[in-house]
């Protein structure tokens, strides 16, 4: 006899595996309740895509924080009341502490008018904090001090870097970050501070100021190798320097030298960034953590090394989205935000931090962290959504001929299922041994969701590799209910062992005969550790067609490199679970995107714009509730009628909208900057290494922006030198644990010559550290720095742990013998922007006045420039002489044997 | 070791939702409910429960919060809610009349019992259970109930017996 059917309650029970073993064989056996299980999962992924569900659960955060006040006050009255019947009973004095702080339990909070606070939503915060025993002080993961300890067993004194303040501006889509670090030397000597730190992924940096005292030093855009000539020999002769290198577009490595004992030198950093927007929400992201993995990389700068022997070092490019948190500034960070919405604010939430926000209008307000959550342990993460429904189109330019615009294209509303495109979905899963346990489970959950969630006239089929691929059906199969019942079946049996062997996974799932009628989506879930990205890469590309691929990492350890490629190069989405979060919203919110492609194969027409470099050159579909964001130039000011053509399924799409391109400046920052990092991207995707070097550098050099091959630095050249000893400082870097907590031990003492502070942060432990002739084929690290000098060998430092030698004074750089025309240009083109601005107030004080400036001027053999001359005299008390003398004066030119004669240079204005 | 609220919530928020859906039978309506009934969950002691047995408790919180919404609704709705499956039981005008009246006249503790005996289909154990009342007193109220509504409906329908009593 066969069971009934469950009722509703114990398929809730089941979902939750808390149903008893009877009931589960019924239900895996039962179409009926299978039917009723796809439903239940389908409703529930409705809600998790509605506004209503975070409302929900920053209204039950609320109360929970709510009743746990009422509770604490509760429980304080009796024994606040016990505490006073003891003192009166014993007639001894009570301790003052003690009443005191129940005391403050009963006093209401202060009310902050016009505030709020902004709660962080429990379930994106994971539960990373783990305490580790370091030179004997206990600490919690993320919140180590950093100390450094001198030879001689001084007490030890705390790192060089004091403070960090940022001050986030965001309109609309764009932000604009300035971050600036105080530096300090608790030793007795100058010493030089090297820190790497994280930025956003698509950050354009492109000013840099030191502030010593009540003096500001504005850095200036060099070759990398240039500007870290200058900066050496700042230090060598014992001036004040800054140096911001690029290691990888997210990791960043600033250097300061000699920073005089007791003395505090401030370092200020401008970047912008877009913002996300994805499910109908902007999420602004500050990292405030190096990912561990990374270090050992990052913490050479200017050196070309490799990033391991471990088998993990072609995938650390990403490292700091896959590793826990490490400490990024020390102890204290102040962070403001002042947020612009296009429209009004309807919600807002942090993911990581207790925020306090400031509503100063509906649209408008400012956010700071609450100063009890001010400790930079993880990522800052704040996101919102706006009222009223998301326009489709909305363009934002920086004005003028020549400028630079950004289109967000939202598509309308989600049509209905008859329309999407029927997909032909090729789920390919990773069954190889390391997805055993947790990760092979996620995928299995992540795929029957989407078998489940499938429309009526998809197909799909299935295909498991791991040392070898195979499938569950030779051709695609048609989504009828006992067709997926088998697959199901077949997915749940699936056991997991052998090797990855991605390669076949993925050829067999692209190279077959195309649908016409369907879209083929293929859906790769894998945790990906393999060493030959680029033949799969290839591979991949050669029988991609029109289809579409789905990135879904698994695990801490996920190939996040070559999964995002495939993506971006098959159009789709890539997304992926860390193995400490929960899968299931992860899983859940790329089941909803896939089901939804809403505008495919999109094109825009530009109409009478003319247009250049729009960014990204291949357009991507759009998924539920993502918009696109187009960066691009225009040639001249002007409106048009543009176009966005595409399918929704297999009908014709085609929207029209207006967009004006004002003739003034705007004032929108950061969207020349931001292209311009955007392009630079491009770039570094394409396939010739030595061309795109070039056109790298030139961008970097034109738009004042650091790159891998063009970095920012500032010379103190009035401050005196300073007495070196070469002496030398060794400090000791307490560093983090590891995620699985392999090493956490102490880091050696290390010594470095000269009077430098090398924090190393985080550094890998053994087996995942660095050696410079470790081999590493399938990392770009290598190529992108392969010109950088190789450390001086002549330490013979204790490895396993990296470190940076700096060279010797004087022999940084081979010396010209003199200047060539093109090195004067280059340097002058280092500092468009600021002879750019200086015109900028020549125009705005004199509109009418217009010519060319000469100034004349000579460069002594160490680069600095002297006798700087007006020569047009009818310019002479301009501003504009004034303000291009200036900056001529600040000029630092390559250094050279010979002086030349004095120059000539015409300024056009 | 704190309850984690937040994994709680995202736990549990499918079962709430797919509750008051059933329910109230509109998505609007139950994404709103689902925010109440986890505040509701977790105001005065209800939180040691939700801590204790969460699925349960949330099951029933829902139940009795969407009962309270749908008693402010008009008496059609209500009837549709707590006995008809869409379409199953046509009574006669007359009756049918009377149907909503005698509904909309039951406590909520009668219109969670009707809930769970006619629509949810549950036997006399699974309501004890969740009611958290012995299986002798649900009987005996199910019974009770059973008898009010056969009186203040003058008929004598078999259709209306609930699962409850039939298992129970």
């Amino acid at each position: 006899m066969t069971t009934p059917c469950p009722p509703q309650l114990a398929l809730e029970q089941y979902e939750l595996d808390q149903a008893p073993p009877e009931l589960g064989s019924h239900i895996e056996s039962c179409p009926y309740c299978q039917q009723r299980l796809a439903t239940m999962r389908r409703q529930a992924l409705d809600f998790s895509s509605r506004p209503a569900a975070s409302q929900a659960r920053l209204a039950f955060t609320q109360a929970d924080r709510r009743w746990r006040r009422n509770v604490t006050a509760l429980i304080s009255v009796p024994v606040l009341a016990l505490v006073a019947a003891g003192a009166m009973m014993t007639r001894r004095e009570i301790a003052p502490q003690a009443p005191a702080i129940a005391a403050a339990s009963l006093r209401p909070s202060p009310q902050r008018q016009g505030r709020e606070v902004v709660e962080v939503r429990p379930s994106t915060v994971v539960a990373r904090m783990k305490s580790v025993s370091m030179n004997s002080h206990f600490i919690a993961l993320g919140q180590g001090v950093l100390t450094a300890v001198s030879e001689d067993g001084a007490a030890p004194s705390p790192f060089v870097l004091k403070h960090t303040d940022v001050q986030i501006d965001v309109m609309g889509f764009v932000s604009t970050v300035v971050v600036t670090q105080e530096f300090d030397n608790p030793f007795e000597q100058p010493l030089e501070a090297v820190y790497v730190f994280p930025l956003p992924e698509n950050a354009g940096v492109d000013e840099m100021k030191m502030i010593i005292g009540t003096r500001e030093i504005r850095a200036t855009i060099q070759r990398r190798e240039v500007a870290r000539r200058l900066y050496e020999e700042a230090k060598s002769t014992g001036r004040r320097a800054a140096l911001l290198d690029q290691e990888r577009p997210n990791i960043f490595t600033q250097s300061v030298a000699n920073i005089e004992p007791k003395q505090s030198v401030k370092i200020t950093l401008r970047y912008s960034a877009p913002l996300r927007y994805d499910d109908g929400a902007y999420t602004l992201n500050f990292p405030m953590t190096v990912g561990e993995r990374f270090i050992p990389g990052a913490a050479l700068p200017g050196t070309s090394q490799g990033t391991g022997t471990g088998p993990d070092t072609d995938r650390v490019d990403d490292a700091s989205r896959i590793t826990p948190p490490v400490e990024r500034t020390g102890r204290d960070v102040s962070i403001t935000v002042r947020l612009e919405a296009s429209n009004p604010i309807e919600a807002m939430w942090s993911g990581s931090h207790r925020l306090l926000a400031e509503r100063t209008s509906s649209s408008r307000s400012i956010i700071t962290l609450d100063p009890s959550d001010r400790i930079p342990n993880r990522d800052l993460v704040l996101g919102w959504s706006i009222a009223g429904a998301q326009k489709q189109a909305s363009l934002v330019s920086s004005g003028g001929p020549g400028a630079a615009f950004a289109l967000m294209v939202t598509p309308e509303a989600q049509p209905a299922d008859e329309q999407v495109q029927p997909k032909e979905m090729v789920c390919v899963i990773d069954t190889s041994g390391s997805m055993e346990g947790p990760p092979l489970d996620a995928a299995k959950r992540a795929m029957t969701l989407a078998i489940e969630q499938m429309n009526p006239n998809d197909t799909f089929m299935l295909i498991d590799f791991a040392d070898r691929a195979s499938t569950f059906a030779p051709q695609p199969l048609a989504n009828t209910p006992e067709n997926v019942q088998r697959a199901l079946a077949y997915l749940r049996r699936l056991p997991s062992g052998g090797g990855t062997n991605q390669l076949d996974g993925i050829v067999a799932a692209l190279d077959r005969p195309a649908d016409p009628k369907r879209l083929r989506c293929v859906l790769l879930m894998t945790d990906g550790f393999i060493g030959n990205d680029d033949e799969i890469f290839d591979a991949a590309k050669r029988s991609l067609g029109r289809a579409r691929v789905f990135g879904f990492g698994i695990g801490a350890s996920a190939n996040h490199h070559l999964l995002r490629r495939l993506s971006e190069e098959g159009r789709g989405f890539y997304q992926y679970i860390d193995s400490n979060d929960a899968p299931g919203p992860g899983i859940e919110r790329f089941v909803r995107r896939l089901r939804k492609p809403l505008l495919t194969d999109i094109e825009i027409d530009w109409g009478t714009l003319e247009v250049s470099d729009v960014l990204p050159t291949k357009v991507p579909d759009l998924f539920d509730a993502e918009p696109v964001i187009l960066l691009g130039r225009s040639k001249h000011p002007g409106s048009s009628v543009v176009t966005v053509r595409g399918h929704i399924g297999t009908r014709p799409y085609e929207q029209r909208f207006t967009v004006d391109l004002p003739e003034q400046p705007t004032g929108v920052p950061g969207l020349t900057t931001m292209w311009a990092r955007a392009k630079i991207e491009t770039l570094d995707r394409g396939d010739n290494r030595g061309e795109q070097a070039q056109e790298i550098t030139t961008l970097g050099l034109e738009y004042h922006l650091v790159t891998a091959w063009t970095s920012l630095v500032a010379v103190d050249s009035e401050s005196a030198a300073l007495a070196l000893d070469g002496g030398t400082v060794s400090i000791a870097v307490p560093t983090e644990a590891d995620p699985d907590g392999r090493f956490d031990q102490a880091r050696q003492l290390q010594r470095l010559r000269y009077n430098t502070i090398q924090v190393i942060r985080g550094a890998g432990g053994p087996g995942a550290v660095a050696t410079p002739s470790a081999s590493n084929d399938g990392d770009d690290f290598e190529a992108l720095f392969s010109n950088k000098k190789v450390p001086a060998a002549a330490d013979p430092a204790p490895p396993p742990v990296a470190f940076y030698v700096p060279p010797s004074p004087g022999t940084a750089g081979e010396l010209h013998d003199q200047l060539s025309t093109a090195d004067i240009f280059e340097v002058i083109l280092a500092h468009k922007v600021e002879l750019t601005s200086c015109a900028q107030e020549q125009v705005k004080a004199e509109p009418s006045l217009h010519g060319k400036l000469v100034l004349k001027w000579a460069i002594r053999t160490d680069g600095t420039v002297i006798d700087v001359e007006v020569v047009t005299k009818e310019f002479e008390r301009t501003s504009f002489a004034q303000c291009v003398s200036k900056v001529v004066r600040q000029l630092i030119f390559p250094r050279h044997r010979i002086a030349g004669e004095p120059i000539q240079f015409p300024f056009k204005f | 070791m704190p309850f984690d609220i937040g994994e709680c919530f995202e736990k549990h928020s499918g079962v709430v939702y797919r509750r008051c859906l059933h329910l109230l039978g509109n998505e609007a309506d139950a994404a709103e409910a689902v925010q109440e009934v986890f505040v509701a969950a977790i105001s005065g002691l209800g939180r040691f429960r939700l801590k204790a047995s969460p699925l349960t408790w949330l099951y029933a919180i829902a139940t009795r919060h969407c009962l309270q919404r749908l008693r402010n609704r008009s008496s059609h709705s209500l009837k549709h809610t707590l006995i008809l499956e869409a379409d199953s039981h046509r009574p006669s005008l007359e009756s049918n009349v009377d149907l909503d009246v005698a509904l909309k006249q039951l406590s909520l503790e009668e219109m969670t019992l009707v809930v769970h005996a006619y629509r949810d289909a549950l036997t006399q154990d699974e309501i004890a259970a969740l009611t958290r009342q012995s299986r002798k007193t649900v009987g005996k109220k199910l019974r009770a109930l059973s008898e009010k509504l056969k009186l203040a409906l003058n008929q004598d329908d078999e259709a209306l017996a609930p699962v409850a009593l039939i298992k129970g």
